[in-house]
């Protein structure tokens, strides 16, 4: 598993303990009325975050100020167990090693992190405490901005990976009933054209896509908001792959026509 | 009378060893029945790997050993379970998109 629970409660707890250094430092949008980090780039491409300090828990406010930390942490469940039914979903053409790998992240590190902040909310019974609980579900999880197009991007890209392969399996075939057209006296110039369009745009669909999988399983939580540009990064290749795979589609129907 | 049977059973027992030769008799002698042969092979259905599918692997109509006809390479059912994925591929491509331009909250 890339990260344990392990890791990031001690992650939460190291973090937590530096948002309470600061009363006026409020971690997440669930203690904010806008969004809570603001992310400038740097000469060495790397990003930073600042925090916006728009704090709304006092003491007259602090049960208003705990139920809405409830209310976000139940979204988060919510999210994890649609995500988890995601990649469970067999309709889909996750590789057994990438299903396994999201699954194990979802079901065994942020759903019951999630949970435990739950029961942790319901027992603290002051502020500082009630922003320790906000930071580590917004800070240690990240289930919105890294778990979820984590999880629907590797879908994307293995679904990809799979049509790419079938395609591929084809190919031989294809070419095999060309030939036979073509020995039969057959015009064959439109079929043997859409044939090496296909190839090419299955070979490009193939060049988007390898290697997406893998890089956008590897990003973690903690890597937010750095990791954004990957997530972008990987969708522009996954639009792409889609394009080529139709384009490669179309190509296929009409061989098929042709050679009726 | 000995020499007459002794020629028929010298007969007789020539007559058995030549069934016992042509297998006659014999259950376990099974003759290969011919059967016509068709120029097309129909397509068989096999387990191949697909390649960055890692320890799966996908059922895909791979050719026999005859001569694929153009049905066979491409036939509607094969095409039909392309777009069926391309299908599904669309609405989980939908999906990461929307999570990339309205993600819900920062975090």
């Amino acid at each position: 598993m890339r990260h344990t629970l392990a890791r990031r409660i001690a992650l939460g707890a190291l973090t937590a303990a530096a948002a309470t250094g600061s009363m006026v430092m409020v971690p997440g949008s669930a203690f904010a009325a806008a969004p809570a980090d603001t992310t400038a780039g740097t000469a060495a491409g790397t990003t930073t975050t600042t925090q916006v300090s728009n704090p709304f828990c006092t003491p007259t406010l602090f049960s208003q100020a705990q139920q809405a930390v409830e209310a976000a942490l139940a979204g988060r469940v919510t999210q994890l167990n649609a995500l988890s039914t995601a990649a469970n979903n067999t309709a889909n053409h996750l590789t057994p090693g990438d299903r396994q790998t999201l699954v194990n992240d979802i079901t065994t590190a942020e759903l019951p992190g999630i949970q435990t902040l739950q029961t942790e909310v319901q027992q603290v019974a002051t502020c500082k405490g009630l922003r320790a609980v906000a930071h580590s579900m917004v800070y240690d999880y990240r289930v919105y901005v890294v778990m979820t197009p984590q999880t629907h991007l590797t879908i994307v890209t293995d679904d990809e990976t799979y049509i790419e392969g079938v395609f591929t399996n084809l190919e031989p075939t294809i070419a095999t009933a060309i030939q036979n057209a073509a020995n039969s006296g057959k015009d064959v110039t439109a079929a043997q054209a859409a044939f090496t369009d296909l190839k090419s745009q299955v070979s490009a669909a193939q060049a988007e896509t390898n290697g997406q999988s893998a890089q956008v399983l590897a990003q973690t939580p903690t890597g937010y908001p750095g990791n954004w540009q990957v997530f972008l990064a990987a969708r522009t290749n996954a639009t792409n792959a889609h394009t080529d795979l139709r384009a490669a589609y179309t190509d296929a129907e009409k061989i098929r026509t042709d050679l009726q | 009378m000995t020499t007459p049977k002794l020629t028929i059973a010298t007969l007789l027992a020539g007559f058995a060893v030549t069934l016992t030769a042509c297998g006659v008799g014999n259950a376990s002698h099974v003759v290969a029945r011919l059967t016509p042969t068709t120029s097309k092979t129909a397509a068989s259905t096999t387990t191949v790997p697909v390649p960055g599918t890692g320890a799966g692997s996908t059922p895909v109509s791979t050719p026999g050993a005859g001569t694929p006809a153009p049905s066979d390479a491409l036939s509607p059912q094969t095409l039909d379970q392309v777009a069926a994925d391309l299908g599904t591929l669309d609405t989980n491509l939908n999906t990461a998109n929307s999570d990339l331009n309205h993600p819900q909250g920062d975090s």
